[in-house]
């Protein structure tokens, strides 16, 4: 085992290389690199009397030229990148001037909160939602189920997203819920429980948003494993022992059901650390969203390569992550 | 031995994760509490230090026999009087002993309170607040509370007051601009405004390792500033230029004991440092809104709120809606929510509503590329303008909440010249016009000229539905008179490097105003090479000559008839059709009082106050 | 179970019949998924019949009749510039639609090459090739989008433009767009048809038809691919509707299609600004966003269905 994760440790260097490589490509090749766009709102100008300076600043702060200003080829800007990097230095973000770690680091606990609640709430629903459309396959409950959670899943969050904001937020409707932020203004005197429930019902709506779509492809899923457990020898056997049919279901069917369920979580895990741009957008959230597209927006370079580094990392070690569980969770699974 | 996951297992470790669980919680609590023990003992050290400040000033009291008037410290020595004259020498000489009030301030009214809250929404959380660094509009609304500078605009006249300075004196050839500093005003630290931190704000906003370019070119004209003892400064200035006072007064006076660094890279760096002089500390930032705290130390008036907190919500309707819910003291709104809500009865009654022009707002605008033929001659882009019914624009997508443009200049502004008409929507004249400019109609029903048809793209930043609204509309009636234009969405950086190459026929973008702008940026015909903001090349002997008179002209009344002649020749060149500047709307909370707008500034915030009875926080 | 036990007894019972065929039967029974297929039928028919008399009407202004709402006139009432919803609607359900289709057909394309070639060759190329989609879903997507967008849009519109195409400009943003969904989609395919096309190289018809000295293309088109057929029509199936999705969700950023070309997803991003209580313009956002709701729920019921038709496990 030690020897296959130390392989698959291994393995994932060209994959990153590959990875930098046509991440440092698809940035360097973009039009309006070093006129920093995103200081512009409604359309309005700012005094572009300094852009040349302004520009050479950019070039030197990217790596473009050196500091007596000749240009860089591209293949030793990549390596320069690629060196630093190595070194453990994330960059500096060109536009707020904070390295990228602190800037993840303030956006990251509200995305992270927001995406775990909903997650956990989709696993709630569509664990015992599978097993009972399972179950009652081709009985009300299962296509009623399987109708509400697609039709669900068709709405785009474009339209919840508003009209729960308009209506639920809003005091010539329904004042239940703050509109926007993640904090009432006066936290100060608040005690530590009460500033908790206080962010708990500020995230209310976001959840909502981010969970509503979920259900569908879980439930469908667990439900396709459990279906397809019911048919295997081993309940067969168990039945034929006497086993009380509570026991096969739970003890045999729905654990081993559960096996396939590993690599979907673990799948879905680096997406915890990426927010939706769209719930932060009409909820006015600072998450990690909003990061990523308005960095592309304006061209802030390192926080783009940062961010898709880090993604990308952690999705190479969430695959390994998923076998090795795989692995434990069903001996039966051997890699070499 | 069995290597399954039981239901005990399970109760096991859910035990296990809710212990561990609780213990974070514990932590966190004890955490909390901590910080409040913190918090709590740096109030007791600002307390400590006020008692020393009293102390401080009751023996100063004692030692000059200062006394009190009013509530406010005036020193009995110095002569009272305001003083702004021109010498016979040609010296331009303006003394105020005391710091200007603000017009309508409330201090004197029957139900004046201190205290409350003021909550306002900055949309985007601001990038950084480093002065001098920091480009967004939320981060200099933050600094305008903390940071002060040598001068301030009084919202009425619109002439520059001494505020931080006492005095300032113009040399007869504009070339020397001495000020004198205040002698009681200091920083929120307790340290004196000098001549040294002038000099030190000065420093560093000239230093190159610093990433101000875009505030540092207005100093290109300065020669150089000098500290005369403690409270003494002169600036030198290589040419004359009107802008002079306004650039060196208008600076950001910055604490030399906190700002010091060694390397200009350090300072751009201090993101979240922000001391200053003025009414309001920079209390903290977090990811939701940034706190002002009152300065106690403030040597101006004492502000009347406790707490200023800018916080960040982006969507227009959400913070309507905090607006309307009491989230939100102010909002702004876009020009459909003001119909909408002004329209609904009671309203009005129960919201301050006001809208007004100020002269600071930009314009939006088309801009021809004059170097393309179809451009190049002025009837044709008369016709252009002709055929576009600027107040319609107006009346429907902007609600009628904005005004036509004459030119480039503000129509409250003093440089606007009232007797340039707008030219009228006439499509009729406009294809007479085109005929005369020598464009006859083609067998496919589009304009031509010397075999070319009137064809070209017109580039404008995505997302943003006006723009693209506005465009899709000048399209059709483009499109009835035989010009085919194609409509071109492009992300800004994109567009703004097209434009920086040539490369367009004609763009559509808004230009951010002032309240007297130097035209040459724009339109002077050097401004054309290298990358200038003069991307159309407009090139006009007449109008280059009134430029740099212009620039170079102290004398406020001779400055403004050589602007007026100015804007009559580009509004008769049209070498960009000007639409619109918008209106400023603005919702406010029924509990403030005095918020009325004052002068051409609109409502100023510092002006506002809460009766006792009204005050919502503590 | 009784429940679980009956299909299998009259499974027996019942005269064999081709897996298609059963399949067939298995996907009109469901009727939700008729229903969708139904629906379907209705938008395409409406949203592509209607096209002579759109593309003439959708971009006809009249500021006189500015947000006018639904009336006899203007069924689905006016946008701000006083075009008539319903042309723009219908336009709007047609450019989505095509992009949804396209987009699968272009991730459908390259999924397909990408996982058979991979599957069927192992090894190296094997490696190199999953490496290869390792590395582009670790790409921000929205990043690569704009890019795209920033680099074709004037190229292609430059190309339809010397073509003598009308609305070039519009209709380089949608091919960019679809390529742009289409190139970022396939990922996932590629993974699934290679994963199934390596259980099948293992197969003993396919050792079979190697031993007879089957070219390898030939094992692959005739022996492999016809296998992969279902798989193939579920993925597509499911990816049309996201594609629509990702579509409106880009509009919504403004990064989508260009107005004046309508599509559901633009025109909803611009009716989200019309939601507000009072005297609100309801239509401008409640139209688009019903389209695109029934358009999305008619889809993922067909996907669904189809899915469940062709997949053994949960017969």
């Amino acid at each position: 085992m030690t020897t296959y994760i130390i392989r698959r440790l291994l393995l994932m260097i060209p994959t990153l290389l590959g990875m930098t490589f046509m991440l440092f490509a698809v940035v360097r090749f973009a039009p309006g690199l070093t006129t920093s766009g995103g200081q512009v709102s409604g359309g309005i100008m700012q005094s572009r009397q300094a852009q040349k300076q302004e520009q050479q600043i950019m070039e030197r702060r990217l790596h473009l030229v050196d500091k007596n200003g000749h240009p860089i080829n591209l293949a030793m800007q990549y390596f320069l990148w690629l060196k630093s990097t190595c070194e453990g230095h994330l960059g500096t973000s060109l536009v707020y001037q904070e390295p990228v770690l602190t800037l993840i680091e303030q956006r990251l606990p509200v995305t992270l909160t927001i995406n775990a609640i909903a997650m956990a709430v989709i696993y709630l629903v569509s664990l015992p939602g599978g097993l009972i459309t399972a179950l009652n396959q081709g009985r009300f409950i299962d296509k009623g189920y399987g109708f509400f959670s697609l039709a669900l899943y068709s709405l785009p969050v474009i339209w919840l997203g508003s009209t729960l904001l308009g209506f639920f937020a809003n005091p010539q409707y329904f004042n239940w819920f703050p509109s926007a932020g993640l904090h009432s203004t006066n936290t100060g005197n608040m005690t530590f429980f009460r500033y908790i429930a206080d962010y708990l019902y500020h995230i209310v709506l976001p959840i909502v948003c981010s969970v509503y779509g979920g259900f569908a492809f879980l439930s469908k899923q667990i439900r396709g494993s459990i279906l397809e457990n019911l048919q295997q020898d081993y309940v067969r056997t168990a039945r034929a022992k006497g086993l009380p049919e509570s026991t096969v279901l739970v003890r045999h069917v729905f654990r081993n059901s559960l096996l396939n369920l590993i690599t979907l979580t673990g799948m879905s895990l680096p997406g915890l650390l990426g927010g939706s741009v769209i719930i932060e957008q009409i909820f006015s959230i600072n998450g990690m969203g909003r990061l990523a597209y308005t960095s592309t927006l304006s061209r802030d370079l390192p926080v783009i390569q940062d961010l898709a580094l880090v993604g990308s990392v952690l999705t190479l070690l969430c695959y390994l992550a998923v076998d090795i569980c795989y692995h434990l969770a069903d001996p039966r699974v051997i890699y070499d | 031995m069995d290597n399954r996951f039981t239901l005990k297992d399970f109760i096991f470790t859910v035990l296990l994760l809710l212990i561990i669980g609780a213990a974070v919680m514990a932590m966190a609590q004890f955490n909390y509490v901590n910080k409040q023990v913190i918090a709590l003992s740096g109030q007791i050290k600002t307390l400590n230090q006020q008692q020393l400040d009293q102390t401080q000033i009751l023996q100063q009291i004692l030692r000059h026999g200062l006394k009190l008037q009013s509530g406010k410290v005036r020193g009995t020595t110095a002569s009272q009087k305001d003083i702004r004259e021109t010498l016979p020498d040609g010296t331009h000489y303006v003394c105020y002993p005391n710091p200007p009030m603000l017009p309508h301030n409330p201090y004197s009214r029957p139900d004046y309170a201190r205290g409350d809250w003021l909550v306002e929404n900055l949309g985007e959380n601001p990038h950084t607040l480093t002065p001098f660094v920091s480009r967004d509009e939320g981060a200099s609304v933050v600094q305008g509370w903390v940071q002060e500078s040598l001068l301030s605009r009084d919202p009425i006249t619109l002439k520059w007051e001494p505020w931080l300075a006492r005095s300032y004196r113009i040399s007869p050839n504009g070339l020397k601009i001495t000020f004198k500093i205040r002698r009681r005003a200091c920083f929120s630290n307790g340290h004196p405004v000098t001549a040294q931190d002038v000099l030190f704000s000065y420093n560093t906003m000239m230093n190159p390792g610093v990433d101000d370019a875009p505030q540092r070119v207005y100093f290109n004209d300065v020669k150089s500033c000098r500290a005369v003892g403690q409270r003494t400064v002169i600036f030198t200035f290589k040419h004359p230029y009107f802008k002079s006072l306004e650039v060196v007064g208008g600076l950001s006076i910055l604490p030399e004991s906190v700002y010091q660094f060694k390397k200009a890279g350090e300072f751009n760096k201090r993101g979240r440092l922000l001391v200053g002089s003025g009414p309001y500390l920079f209390d903290k930032w977090t990811s939701g809104e940034i706190v002002l705290v009152r300065n106690p130390r403030y040597w101006g008036p004492l502000p009347t709120f406790n707490r200023i907190i800018y916080r960040f919500i982006q969507n227009p309707q959400a913070a309507l809606q905090a607006f309307l819910a009491g989230q939100l003291d102010t909002d702004p709104p876009e020009p459909s929510q003001w119909i909408k809500y002004t329209k609904q009865p009671g309203f009005a009654k129960s919201h301050h509503c006001y809208k007004f022009l100020t002269p600071a707002a930009g314009y939006m605008f088309v801009c021809w590329n004059l170097k393309k033929p179809e451009f190049k001659d002025r009837l044709t882009r008369t016709a252009l303008c002709m055929l576009v019914d600027r107040n319609a624009i107006i009346k429907t997508f902007l609600h009628g909440l904005a005004q036509p443009m004459t030119g480039p200049f503000n129509p409250l502004s003093p440089q606007n010249n009232p007797k340039v008409k707008p030219i009228s929507y006439d499509p009729a004249k406009a294809r007479a016009l085109l005929q005369r400019a020598g464009w006859k109609m083609g067998t496919d029903g589009i304009l031509q000229r010397n075999g070319k048809p009137f064809k070209f793209q017109i580039l404008l930043p995505s997302r943003e539905p006006l723009i693209q609204n506005i465009c899709v509309y000048m399209k059709q009636q483009f499109a009835k008179a035989g010009i085919d234009m194609s409509v071109q969405p492009l992300e800004f950086s994109v567009m703004i490097e097209k434009i920086d190459n040539r490369q367009f026929s004609s763009y559509f973008l808004g230009w951010s105003g002032g309240i007297e702008n130097d035209p040459y940026q724009i339109w002077d015909s050097a401004s054309y090479a290298d990358k200038g903001s003069n991307a159309g090349d407009f090139d006009n002997a007449q109008a280059d000559k009134l430029i740099s008179q212009g620039r170079r002209e102290m004398n406020t009344a001779k400055r403004m008839a050589i602007w007026h002649k100015f804007q009559a020749i580009v509004y008769r060149q049209q070498p960009y059709m000007f639409l619109f500047t918008s209106e400023a709307l603005m919702f406010i909370n029924q509990r403030f009082h005095n918020t009325a707008p004052v002068g051409k500034y609109g409502p100023l915030e510092a002006n506002w106050f809460v009766p006792a009875k009204l005050q919502k926080y503590q | 179970m009784s429940s679980i036990e009956l299909p299998i007894r009259h499974r027996i019972i019942a005269r064999p019949r081709s897996p298609l065929r059963l399949a067939l039967d298995r996907f009109l029974a469901n009727r939700l998924a008729v229903a969708g297929l139904i629906g379907m039928c209705f938008f395409v028919l409406a949203c592509y019949g209607s096209l002579p008399w759109t593309l003439h009407t959708f971009n006809h202004q009249d500021l006189r009749e500015a947000l006018a709402p639904p009336s006899w006139q203007h069924w689905m009432g006016t946008d701000a510039l006083g075009r008539d919803l319903l042309s723009r609607f219908l336009l709007g359900g047609a450019i989505s639609l095509l992009i949804g289709i396209f987009s699968a057909l272009v991730a459908v394309g390259i999924g397909l090459s990408v996982g058979l070639v991979s599957g069927y060759a192992g090894g190296r190329l094997d490696a190199l090739l999953m490496r290869g989609v390792d590395v582009l879903y670790g790409l921000p997507y929205i990043l690569l989008v704009i890019l795209l967008r920033v680099a074709l849009v004037d190229r292609i519109a430059h190309f339809f433009n010397a073509t003598g195409l009308p609305h070039a400009q519009g209709l380089a943003g949608i091919v960019v767009l679809l390529v742009g969904i289409g190139g970022v989609s396939w990922l996932t395919m590629a993974r699934v048809i290679r994963s199934q096309t390596m259980s099948l190289v293992n197969q003993p018809f396919v050792e079979a038809a190697r031993a007879t000295g089957a070219k390898p293309s030939r094992i692959l088109l005739r022996h492999i691919l016809p296998n992969l057929i279902g798989s193939v029509a579920v993925y597509a199936a499911l990816t049309v509707p996201n594609a629509i999705l990702a579509e409106s969700f880009l509009s919504f950023l403004g990064l989508g299609v260009q107005p004046p070309v309508p599509t559901w997803g633009n025109l909803a991003a611009s009716g989200v600004e019309a939601i507000n209580p009072i005297h609100t313009q309801w239509w401008l956002i409640t139209w688009p966003c019903v389209g695109l709701t029934l358009a999305l729920l008619c889809l993922n019921f067909l996907g669904d269905a189809l899915r469940d038709a062709l997949d053994v496990r949960t017969r």
